[in-house]
């Protein structure tokens, strides 16, 4: 198993439960589980809203959908992969519009890369 | 002493678990282990208000319905009350749901992700071709309770360096400078030409991020001519704040090799020497030899939480308390680890811990306001037995901490109810999620002598000797 974690700007929120959607339909959810799966949120350092998730997923899951999730222009993607070049991680400042996956990180670690910060009570 | 305690004091047997709340006459007595029923038998036997809910595997479902069990590693929909009647625990969302996991009772030791699942390929890859050496594994299995792989090594090296197999960046574990961590893996040719061989050995890596390398440090050569080693390599971190471990071979160069090496009982300890070996077959499957098993459902801090089915009424009770296992993860801001209003508004008892000062936090809303328990400071580790005590009558609301003596704070509480929505490892909006592991609670009018069982069956479980 292998952790997903991904964040929207509130802008984009439609779009992450829709690819949320489709994505958990096509391994084995329904779609009901995965539509409140956007529903907390993290605020970056300049206030803005940002909606989470965050999962543990198989190393299948990845193979099969990285491909084609790389293609959107919507989203950006950071895989903890040991034979890749390093890259920076994408953040919430470098990449305010998009939807960001973080895959490997634990869920805390991944927001924290990514400067979100915990929601306040 | 209630007639239906002392009938359970005197049971044995070998099943874990089994539904409470039953009548005498239909509770079958015959195999039940003690411990737990000393610790729960007399709370909710005769229909009491509160909650119990274990992360006991019999319990967890992988679907909202309670028709799937859960498994290791996997996520955690639902959690059945042992007390028939009692609300269950459930979370909707796929992507909020906990997942079960086990460790020794006693603690991790192994960090070595996935070391002894020396059948599944993410760990131990197979066929891999390295610097002109393809190894292939021959054979795997278990010696004197440590799980062994062989890999065979053919080719021609172009470079001497080539991996002994294991997926080192699984390993990776988060750690701090000045920390002391140790590799160790048992080394042995069982075929082939070992005169080949330069050197076999095991090395801990120190990273500051995920595949920067800052060096890595290596044991001392195994021997080559078939006898087996423990190599062992202690690092004390300069630099990094993570570290993996690696089981490596040098060949010499130039000639073509065929030879095959078992590598058993790879261990990753933060510590200075190899301690006992634990089996670690994935980062929520550890276990070890002559130790009980505890287990657990892990939150991610991020959306991870469940809410219980129904409301938890504790209306008709003055006073209860709230006996929790937790074990917190991450150092920054507050989360919480069970939460229950004193009426909707929700109270909870918490964990708020920064680095440096760690606290543990009840706090209680009604509907004269904010009230909130004294601060209790801890120690490391963050794992521990955590009571909340609520009175109305007498408007106090205290902190334990394992079985340590209560803070004594006095809080004006107001408010009538106490029947709302408990969540795990979050508020129940899911606000403040929690980054740690829940092992199980028990929420219900205690007396002293109840309250002591079930802090004892909860540090059984985490591991922890009560003060």
């Amino acid at each position: 198993m292998i952790t997903l974690t991904v964040a929207s700007p509130a802008a984009e929120r439609e779009h992450a439960s829709a690819l949320g959607v489709y994505l958990g339909t096509q391994n084995g959810w329904t779609p009901e589980e995965w539509i409140g799966a956007f529903n907390p949120t993290r605020q970056d350092g300049e206030g803005n809203t940002w909606h989470v998730m965050s999962m543990q997923v198989s190393e299948g899951f990845v193979a099969n959908n990285i491909g084609a999730l790389s293609q959107l222009p919507n989203l950006v993607i950071w895989l903890d992969d040991p034979d890749a070049e390093p890259v920076q991680f994408p953040t919430a400042a470098s990449d305010p519009d998009k939807i960001i996956a973080l895959i490997g990180p634990s869920g805390i670690d991944a927001l924290a890369a990514i400067g979100l910060f915990a929601q306040v009570e | 002493m209630s007639r239906f305690e002392a009938i359970l004091l005197d049971i044995e047997g070998s099943r874990d678990e089994l539904p409470l709340g039953l009548g005498v006459n239909s509770v079958t007595l015959s195999g039940v282990r003690s411990q737990f029923l000393r610790a729960f038998g007399s709370l909710f036997y005769a229909g009491q208000p509160g909650h119990l809910a274990l992360a006991a595997p019999q319990y967890c479902f992988a679907d909202t319905a309670g028709t799937i069990p859960a498994v290791l590693g996997g996520q955690v929909a639902r959690v059945n009350s042992p007390v028939p009647g009692q609300p269950y625990l459930v979370q909707e969302t796929a992507a909020a749901r906990l997942t079960m996991g086990r460790h020794p009772s006693g603690g991790i030791r192994n960090f070595a992700t996935g070391a002894a699942a020396v059948t599944n390929a993410t760990y131990w890859p197979s066929p891999v071709t390295q610097n002109g050496v393809t190894r292939t594994i021959v054979a795997t299995g278990v010696e004197a309770g440590e799980q062994w792989i062989e890999y065979r090594f053919q080719g021609t090296p172009t470079t001497g360096n080539n991996s002994l197999g294991y997926s080192t960046n699984l390993s990776r574990t988060s750690a701090a400078i000045g920390q002391t961590w140790t590799g160790s893996a048992r080394l042995r040719v069982v075929a082939g030409d070992a005169s080949r061989i330069n050197v076999m050995r095991v090395g801990v890596g120190e990273e500051t991020a995920p595949s920067t390398l800052i060096t890595v440090q290596y044991s001392a050569g195994a021997p080559t001519n078939g006898t087996e080693n423990l190599a062992t390599v202690s690092r004390v971190l300069t630099t990094g704040n993570q570290v993996r471990v690696e089981a490596n071979i040098v060949f010499l160069l130039d000639e073509a090799v065929d030879v095959t090496v078992r590598v058993r009982g790879l261990q990753l300890d933060q510590a200075a020497t190899r301690s006992a070996y634990q089996a670690n077959f994935g980062p929520f499957d550890i276990t070890e030899a002559g130790i009980p098993d505890a287990y657990y459902l892990q939150g991610d801090g991020v959306d991870d939480h469940m809410t219980t089915s129904d409301t938890v009424n504790m209306s008709t009770l003055t006073k209860a308390r709230l006996v929790a296992g937790l074990e917190k993860f991450t150092d920054a801001d507050a989360f919480y680890g069970v939460s229950h209003g004193l009426d909707a508004s929700g109270g909870n008892l918490s964990i708020n811990k920064t680095a440096g000062n760690a606290q543990w936090t009840a706090r209680s809303r009604g509907t004269g306001g904010l009230a909130t328990s004294t601060a209790l400071a801890i120690a490391a580790p963050d794992r521990a037995v955590l009571t909340a005590d609520v009175n109305r009558a007498t408007n106090f609301l205290q902190l334990r901490y394992n079985n340590a003596a209560q803070t004594a704070s006095a809080v004006a509480l107001g408010g009538s109810g106490l029947n709302a929505t408990l969540a795990v490892l979050a508020q129940p909006s899911g606000a403040l999620p929690m980054n740690g592991r829940w092992y199980g609670h028990a929420y219900a009018d205690m007396t002293d002598a109840d309250l002591a069982r079930v802090q004892q069956y909860f540090a059984s479980r985490l591991g922890e000797t009560l003060t």
